[in-house]
């Protein structure tokens, strides 16, 4: 395992997503093609037609060229790392984040037909059935609807078996006779099989589809989160720490009055009068989490300032600007970044609990944390709603921490293994 | 001066800094609902009823006051332990927290021994063994320290209720709990309590011993221990009487911190077990939009965490007498 290196990993990688999810990336193709027509016919047709789902479908073929392009640019560099535990995650949930329209099977939103598709088992195969009419629909529609419909439609549907010859379909207990249907004279029928890789839940949605989703939304949030938390603490430490005097000693103590401040209860209390929106969510968790990165700030800032390269530049005259962002910063950089990596870590794990208690973003968005929270409804008897999401958030997780703990000893290298 | 007078002065410092501090969060506490979406007196009566009524109740709640007063009688009534009537319970609110507190208090309690007696003994097993050794425990302990504690609590019930069938998946008491004889009772107690103490417990217990192994090799390294060496006593003996009693400090205050937290912040272990503690009530105050409930909770938590960094101060400081000249360093800067 250590002799192959990341490049070839990677590669290999995107290879197996081309390879295994080949149908739905020419369909997502094919949809854009259809969607510029539809364009060049009339604008405002088109409009009505685009949602976010459609617009992240878009940008598929893109991602992946400009992923394969950056790939082959830095290879220099990816070539000369190898393979480990903490290389072979991260690149495996890299990929999911930024390939996840690519990969999952299912609109993660989408409501199956609970008589057939209701808490299937890890790996399971139902029939797909597609009622095509040959002249009335536009092809745009059709394939816009299989992407983004969160219902099942008389046209398309779940079926757990199908009589193609007498037209008899199967759902469990109900039987439907295709040949009753008033339509049935000018359409023909479609029958695919579809995967559910790790189940259903209790709703019959699909976990991977949703958990690759929740992924990405998790990670979305903490990123949001985390960039509020340095902006906040980037400004009070700054002015704590590069400003002697009163100054420096107010913002100082505004920071250890925060940091006394019990942050669980501020989130909980927040969360309760002002209510569980994204937005807020996202600013709550930027302004409970920027404490600790302030002091460390501060205190790497009281450390460099006493370098002589600083004094010298005092005397050279440059404006404390200057001094700041292109003598403090590039010194304080490091060791800051890599408790960025640390706070990231923690507002995933605040994130998640919150979504776990109920208290986080609400049902239409898919978090980690809250499809626990489903899944341990559902306990005692489907394992997999609620194993899949805990193994991720672990492994993403542990990913993080690591990569925190290798930039770590690089930056500090005093520190022991 | 004389000790004692210095340390009954950086007591009182730290008291009043202590008491500035609960007074900014009644502060905000108050800003906070102030600030809140929303009419305040729709909370109590719906908007079809008449305009005399809605003046009344603006009346009795004294709303049409200027904020300084309403904020003055805020906090006289916050010091007569009056916190309002809670929506779902209908009740006082302090009786409702008080009601909810004792098995909280056990759970961060019986948290806190095993945290302190796994903390010396794991670190004691690290101390024993060489580098080799102790890699695949600081191993396990980063892997277990990276998981948020309700993948802990829903591991462990897996394990233990699902799969081997052997303890309770939560709960305080088992159904027949009032036919049991009076050990039956207090065995069925425990048998609900392993899960959830093992849950609080097991991330403090990884902090713990990261700082006490930290500490005591650092300890291992002063010439004391080295003079120790030399007069040949054995390593145990040296460990336990004394490299344990120098590195102790830090742990102190941390648990101090980790006290409080529990107190109220054990709301993931509490709500996965439905153990109906203090955590649980808060979480059901926030969902259930309980405003009074919620002001009550979040004043008693952080009073809790408030007192017991104190109190932990205030042990270390009597015990370690290092951190006391630290202190007095301190205060000459």
């Amino acid at each position: 395992m250590k002799k192959i290196n990341l490049f070839g990993f990677s590669l290999l990688i995107i290879t197996f997503i081309v390879i295994i999810r080949f149908d739905r990336l020419i369909s997502i193709i094919d949809l854009t093609i259809k969607f510029f027509e539809l364009c060049l016919i009339s604008i405002d047709n088109a409009q009505e037609q685009l949602n976010f789902m459609m617009l992240e479908l878009f940008f598929v073929p893109i991602i992946f060229l400009g992923s394969i392009f950056i790939l082959f640019k830095y290879k220099s560099i990816l070539v000369n790392l190898r393979l480990n535990f903490t290389t072979l995650f991260s690149i495996i949930l890299f990929a999911a984040v930024i390939f996840s329209p690519l990969l999952i099977t299912q609109n993660p939103g989408k409501i199956n037909n609970l008589r057939v598709a209701k808490l299937l088992p890890p790996f399971s195969n139902k029939m797909l059935v597609e009622i095509t009419q040959k002249t009335e629909v536009s092809s745009f529609e059709k394939l816009k609807n299989k992407f983004t419909s969160e219902f099942e439609t008389e046209f398309m549907f779940l079926a757990d078996s199908i009589n193609q010859n007498e037209y008899l379909v199967y759902q469990k207990n109900n039987v439907i006779n295709l040949k009753e249907r008033s339509d049935m004279q000018e359409s023909e029928i479609k029958v695919s099989s579809l995967y559910f890789i790790l189940g259903t839940d209790e709703l019959g949605r699909d976990v991977f589809s949703r958990l690759i989703y929740g992924l990405r939304f998790s990670i979305f949030i903490a990123v949001v989160s985390v960039l509020i938390a340095v902006m906040i603490a980037g400004t009070i430490g700054f002015f704590s720490g590069f400003y002697s005097g009163v100054v420096g000693d107010f913002f100082n103590k505004i920071i250890d009055i925060f940091l006394a401040f019990p942050t669980v209860f501020l989130i909980i209390i927040l969360l309760a009068l002002f209510g569980n929106s994204l937005a807020l969510l996202i600013m709550i968790l930027g302004i409970t989490g920027w404490m600790t990165l302030a002091k460390i700030i501060r205190s790497e800032i009281l450390i460099s300032k006493r370098k002589d390269f600083i004094t010298a530049d005092l005397f050279l005259g440059y404006s404390k600007l200057r001094l700041f962002f292109f003598e403090l910063l590039p010194a304080i950089l490091p060791p800051v970044i890599v408790n960025i990596i640390f706070l990231f870590v923690g507002i995933i794990i605040v994130e998640s609990s919150l979504s776990f208690l109920g208290l986080g973003v609400q049902n239409e968005f898919v978090t980690i944390g809250g499809m626990i929270n489903d899944g341990q409804k559902v306990m005692s008897n489907s394992w997999w709603v609620i194993t899949f999401p805990c193994i991720v958030l672990v492994m993403c997780l542990l990913v993080v921490n690591s990569i925190g703990r290798y930039l770590e000893q690089k930056v500090n290298p005093k520190l022991e293994k | 001066m004389p000790m004692k007078k210095n340390i009954s002065y950086i007591f009182l410092k730290r008291f009043l800094s202590s008491i500035i501090l609960l007074f900014v969060l009644l502060s905000l506490v108050f800003i906070l609902v102030r600030l809140a979406p929303g009419d305040p007196i729709l909370r109590y009566i719906s908007p079809e009823l008449s305009q005399d009524l809605r003046q009344e109740i603006i009346e009795q709640f004294a709303l049409n006051r200027p904020l300084i007063e309403q904020y003055y009688n805020f906090l006289i009534n916050l010091f007569n332990g009056d916190f309002g009537t809670s929506f779902i319970f209908r009740d006082s609110v302090m009786l409702v927290i008080l009601s909810h507190l004792p098995i909280t208090f056990f759970l961060a309690t019986a948290a806190i021994i095993l945290q302190f007696i796994f903390s010396i003994l794991i670190t004691f097993l690290i101390f024993k063994r060489d580098k080799k050794g102790s890699t695949f425990i600081e191993t396990l302990m980063l892997i277990v320290y990276s998981l948020p504690s309700f993948v802990i609590a829903i591991f462990l019930v897996v394990l233990f209720s699902v799969w081997l069938g052997v303890l309770p998946t939560g709960g305080l008491t088992s159904s027949n709990f009032s036919s049991l004889s009076e050990f039956g009772k207090i065995f069925d107690l425990a048998k609900h309590l392993v899960l959830p103490v093992i849950t609080i417990s097991l991330p403090g217990i990884i902090v713990y011993t990261k700082y006490l192994t930290d500490e005591v090799s650092n300890t291992a390294t002063k010439n004391f221990v080295l003079k120790l060496r030399l007069e040949g006593k054995s390593p145990n003996k040296i460990y336990w009487k004394n490299i344990l009693r120098n590195s102790i400090g830090p742990l102190i205050t941390i648990s101090g911190v980790e006290f409080g937290m529990l107190l109220g912040g054990a709301l993931i272990t509490e709500v996965v077990f439905s153990i109906p503690g203090f955590g649980q009530l808060s979480v059901n105050a926030v969902l259930n939009r309980d405003y009074p409930l919620v002001t009550g909770t979040v004043l008693f938590s952080a009073l809790f965490v408030i007192l017991s960094n104190l109190f932990a101060d205030l042990i270390r400081l009597i015990i370690d007498k290092t951190y006391y000249k630290s202190f007095l360093s301190n205060e000459k800067n």
